[in-house]
């Protein structure tokens, strides 16, 4: 029925020349004709009609139009790019009551002389920008100054020159700029996407969306590209999703990737951290027992590198120690402590303790985990001091990878605030001693919670502060995962120039993502709760417009040790332990009755005793270490 | 108005007292429903301004005998016809039949120049019932904007000042020649029923005026579909190649009807042509055919608002003969025997259920099987059971349609503002030329969405 397209084209043809005063060679007339502009348009965007299973939902497509040039009265036709956003579709000869009638009649549509094939596609395009003459990576991509035309045809332009649109002048310089490759448009996969490596570096990433969305995996996808390009790299690893890039470091000789598990060390600098970690970790105290504590604080010498929990048991005896010379009504006491009552000491000293056994309970939570026959092949090593030996942490072509699981999330946050710390002030004040970095931090809401959470006291969220608005000077980079974009601290989040949002379905997510990032449409908006695995919309400094991507799954980097936890498999294998079973076994056995109940009761009040004294109603509530 | 009660009475006493008590109690059934829902005002208020008193007090009793007396005309002569309405026989019986729908869409541009004219005439042929491919067509079968401006030659031969004449006559000639085209196919493509959306048949005679000017060679060629014919300036004038048109459309032998969606004007042309023929066949005295279409032109009912008391679901009028040209003193002296050759429309009225208004429908004299073409209409309409007018013609309606939008573009463009400047200045060449600069510039303003 197009018989009037040959005419179109050689129209449009005439009115280039005639503007532009030299020959239409654009190739935009090879492009495919996929619909026609209607309704109203403005510099923003446009709608068209679109043909019948031409196009969908995500795709690149172009228009021309005749834009003005500052020059008196001239103009040039300009190539428009654009996504298409939404996809109406509805059979406007079709009319609704004689739905009604035909259901009502129990008649087919086939049968009558209504038509059901004229569905009317209505696209709705977000114009991404424009470029003059023929190379859609020629020059920089400016915005529409003069709207589209109704009745201009819409163009379906060809992998390679959306290719060369999204990379921009980048192919043309040599070298050409770094590039992350992350996947390709969702709409069309032989058009890859990728991430300007410099903006992710200086300006920062955030990967959102929620559970099971693919952050994870697109994380993996980024740090692989980064190792490639020998970037050092520090990842914060709560779960362990990172550890399968040592298991596979084979894949990587050129770099080295090391599996560090924490140690909480006390040195001057980072004095401060940690009183405030025993702080929010033990009990709250009185002024009297803040007094003290401050007291042994600073009557108690820490050497650099000592261990937390043995700092803390220094401060433990000397708190003994003082206590033991007041009972004996010893005059070497400080005259500070003149009015201290041995029972202000004594809740100082238990509430230490108390401290002293959860990081050692989280020590070793974390050691376990680590020995588990699934890690059997790895090798985990303390993490080096980042305040002395940084270079052990970030260096060319290193990937260190902090294995946090075990601890809670205060710990986390004290650990990644030390670390992070203490690397940022090599870079800050310019020591030499270590490169510029990226730092992913997955489980970001931990480390950078938002006021409402009411845990603004967070080590790691000032820290992180710090480092996201000055890295951009420093080459301290960050990558910020998070699947709850809500309880992020907005501040922290509005500095990233970058965003890569997989499938979101929370409302309060959704629009508090649209409220940190600018340029995101309300249709963009609307189809991230449509997004399958792996898919959603990269915008930012990284790339050149929004765009909707197919992260691209490396199936090699998955880890044998890590995986997927299927526990029906587990829970019916599971035996209990025969030894266990035949201990339980004697008592019922010998014990009689009686006996029985009196130990039973004994037991319970004894055990009742010890978890009241372990459960001291922490400001924290009691530690719960996080797998 | 007592004379209409006389007529009631008279006929009661002629016998049927008891189905005509009954069918007058449906007519005022339906009086009332229809005044509910505001539809005799404008008679009424008609009546008001003319009438007494008293008059005006018994508007719905007078009504009602008016129409009661129409119906048992109707009725007493045989001129009343009823269709089944049922859908599920009706539609599996036509399986296999092809049926077109035709449809002129008008480029609705505002503006006082002969340039923006642009006809294009859809149709839409379906076959119910088939499952292929081939259901559905939908087809531009003519467009007349592209000879308006193109170097091959202009649709018109002249400029003429009246462009709504213009369009008018372009529109009119246009859709019968589309028609004409589809009625015309043979063989596999033969086509089973043909339906304008409009009359069939137009009065010409405003359009014989002296100056309106004759279309081109290629314009005609264009509408009689025959690359060879060449006519005289007189020959490709409306008046005559509008009859051309319709006389080829009438000989291809394929039922084609006009379907005119709304009634305009006051004055009950059909049902005054009823009277006359019972009149004329001297069943009816001329006596109460004057009294009874007084009564009826008194009380500012037309054909559409008259029958639609008259006539209950699923009935029609018998088709009766009805020339459409006016009276002869109106027409332009050189045209008249011209005029005089125009076939009458065989028309009728049929309301396809009780809640719609009944339309007319046209067909040529000796069209084969009238009585099934409207059961078509029928069923077709019933798809639209609150706009009760054929789905087809709703359809190719919207497919002919020059988008309102692209009417917009056009204004919005800055070589109108020229043309408009040219035709303020009244000098004949600056408005040709302006006409060409927009043939030049502006074309692709036509170019719908081809979806
Ligand atoms: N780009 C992708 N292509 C194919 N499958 C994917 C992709 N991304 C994720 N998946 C699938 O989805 C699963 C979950 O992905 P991933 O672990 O990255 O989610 P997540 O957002 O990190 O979830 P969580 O919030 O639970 O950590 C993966 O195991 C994988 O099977
Ligand atoms: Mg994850």
């Amino acid at each position: 029925m197009d018989v009037r397209a040959p005419k179109l084209k050689s129209a449009a043809k005439k009115k280039s020349e005639k503007t532009t005063g030299r020959p239409a060679e654009d190739q935009s007339h090879e492009w495919p004709r996929i619909g026609t502009v209607v309704g109203e348009t403005s510099t923003g965007r446009y709608t068209f009609i679109l043909k019948n299973l031409q196009g969908k939902l995500g795709d690149i497509v172009a228009t021309r139009v005749e834009v003005p040039i500052a020059t008196g009265g001239k103009k040039e036709v300009a190539t428009v790019w654009g996504r298409i956003t939404s996809i109406d579709r509805f059979n406007p000869f079709f009319p609704a009551e004689a739905a009604q009638e035909l259901a009502n009649e129990n008649i087919k549509l086939l049968d009558t002389v209504l038509s059901g094939s004229r569905d009317h596609l209505e696209a709705e395009v977000l114009i991404l920008g424009t470029t003059f003459g023929d190379d859609p990576g020629a020059a920089q991509l400016s915005p529409l100054t003069y709207p589209v035309k109704p009745s201009a045809e819409v163009l379906y332009p060809p992998a390679d020159d959306v290719r060369r649109l999204l990379t921009g002048e980048d192919d043309k310089k040599t070298p050409p700029p770094p590039k992350l490759s992350i996947g390709s448009l969702i709409a069309r996969s032989d058009v890859p996407v990728s991430l300007s490596a410099r903006d992710i570096v200086s300006r920062h990433l955030a990967i959102l969306a929620m559970t099971g969305g693919g952050k994870t995996v697109a994380a993996r996808r980024i740090i692989r590209e980064l190792i490639e390009l020998a970037y050092p790299l520090v990842i914060f690893d709560p779960h362990g999703d990172y550890l399968g890039f040592f298991e596979k470091r084979a894949l990587f000789p050129k770099s080295r990737v090391r599996v560090l598990f924490p140690s909480i060390r006390v040195r001057q600098d980072n004095l401060g951290v940690i009183s405030d970690l025993i702080d929010k970790m033990g009990k709250k105290l009185t002024d009297a027992q803040q007094q003290f504590y401050y007291y042994l604080l600073s009557n108690t010498s820490a050497t650099d590198g000592q261990k937390a929990v043995e700092y803390i048991q220094r401060l433990i005896d000397h708190a003994d120690n003082i206590a033991a010379k007041k009972r004996k009504k010893d005059d070497h006491i400080a005259d500070e402590l003149a009015d201290t009552r041995s029972g202000t000491m004594n809740a100082v000293k238990r509430s230490l303790e108390f401290v002293r056994d959860n990081l050692r309970q989280m020590e070793s939570n974390n050691a376990r985990l680590r020995s588990q026959s699934r890690f059997k092949e790895y090798t985990f090593e303390e993490m080096p001091d980042p305040s002395d030996a940084p270079d052990e942490i970030v260096a060319p072509g290193t990937v260190s990878i902090f294995y946090l699981a075990g601890y809670d999330h205060l710990n986390q946050s004290a650990i990644v605030s030390i670390v992070l710390e203490a690397l940022f002030a090599h870079r800050s004040t310019l020591s030499g001693v270590i490169p510029p970095f990226q730092a992913v931090i997955e489980e970001a809401h931990n480390f950078i919670p938002s006021r409402q959470e009411g845990t603004d006291e967070t080590p790691s969220l000032p820290t992180i502060r710090k480092v996201i608005t000055e890295g951009r000077k420093f080459g301290t980079g960050l990558v910020l995962i998070s699947q709850r974009p809500s309880r992020l601290d907005e501040t922290t989040l509005a500095q990233c120039n970058s965003f890569l949002v997989l499938r979101l379905v929370n409302p309060r997510d959704k629009s508090f993502v649209r409220s940190v990032m600018e340029n995101l449409s309300e249709s963009d908006a609307n189809i991230l709760q449509a997004f399958g695995r792996g898919q959603g919309i990269v915008s930012g400094q990284a790339v050149r417009f929004p765009l909707l991507v197919q992260v691209k799954f490396d199936a090699d980097l998955v880890s044998e040790a890590i995986g997927d936890e299927d526990f029906i498999t587990e829970a019916r294998a599971w035996k209990p332990d025969p030894q266990r079973k035949a201990n339980a076994e004697i008592f019922k056995r010998n014990m009689n009755k009686d006996t029985q109940k009196a130990r039973s009761d004994e037991n319970e009040r004894t055990t009742n005793d010890r978890r009241n004294a372990r459960k001291r109603p922490s400001r924290r509530g009691g530690i719960k270490p996080d797998f | 108005m007592h004379s209409i009660g006389c007529l009631l009475r008279s006929q009661k006493d002629s016998g049927g007292i008891r189905k005509d008590v009954a069918k007058s109690g449906d007519i005022r059934e339906r009086i009332e429903a229809r005044i509910s829902q505001g539809e005799f005002l404008a008679s009424m208020l008609f009546v008001a301004g003319k009438q007494s008193e008293e008059v005006q007090d018994s508007f719905v009793a007078n009504l009602s005998k008016i129409a009661t007396s129409v119906r048992e005309l109707l009725e007493n002569n045989n001129l009343l016809e009823k269709l089944p309405y049922r859908p599920a026989s009706y539609w599996p019986s036509v399986k296999g039949k092809t049926f077109a729908f035709i449809d002129g869409g008008v480029a609705n541009i505002d503006l006082p120049s002969a340039a923006p004219i642009g006809i294009r005439v859809g149709s839409y042929i379906v076959r119910p019932g088939d499952e292929s491919e081939r259901r559905e067509r939908f087809n531009i079968e003519l467009q007349l904007v592209d000879d308006l401006y193109s170097a091959s030659g202009f649709l018109y031969d002249d400029d003429f000042l009246d462009i709504a004449k213009l369009r008018d006559a372009a529109r009119m000639v246009s859709e019968v020649a589309a028609a004409y085209r589809l009625a015309a196919l043979s063989g596999d493509e033969q086509l089973d029923a043909v339906v304008l959306h409009g009359p069939l048949i137009n009065p010409v005679a405003p359009y014989g005026l002296e100056d309106f000017p004759a279309f081109s060679v290629s314009a005609c060629r264009k509408l009689l579909n025959d690359e060879t014919w060449n006519g005289e300036e007189r020959e490709r004038q409306f008046v005559s190649i509008y009859l051309e048109v319709l006389e080829r459309l009438r000989s291809t032998g394929t039922p084609v009807v006009g379907a005119v969606e709304r009634s305009i004007g006051r004055d009950p042309v059909f049902t005054r042509r009823i009277l006359d023929r019972l009149q004329k066949s001297k069943v009816l005295k001329e006596k109460d055919a004057k009294k009874l279409e007084d009564a009826i032109i008194a009380y500012g009912l037309n054909d559409a608002s008259l029958l639609d008391v008259v006539l209950a679901e699923d009935e029609y009028v018998t088709p009766i003969p009805v020339m459409r040209q006016g009276p002869e003193n109106k027409w332009p002296e050189e045209w008249k025997r011209k005029i005089r050759e125009y076939p009458d429309a065989l028309t009728t009225y049929i309301k396809p259920s009780a809640l719609v208004m009944p339309f007319r429908v046209e067909a040529f004299e000796g069209i084969s099987d009238f009585a099934s073409v409207l059961e078509l209409i029928l069923h077709t309409s019933r798809l639209l059971p609150s706009y009760g007018f054929p789905v087809g013609l709703d359809i190719v309606d919207k497919f002919a349609k020059v988008p309102s939008w692209m009417s917009r573009s056009v204004k919005g463009q800055h070589q109108v503002v020229l043309l408009k400047k040219a035709l303020e200045s009244g000098d004949p060449r600056t408005v040709a030329f302006a006409k060409r600069v927009l043939a030049a510039r502006g074309r692709d303003w036509l170019f719908r969405p081809s979806v």
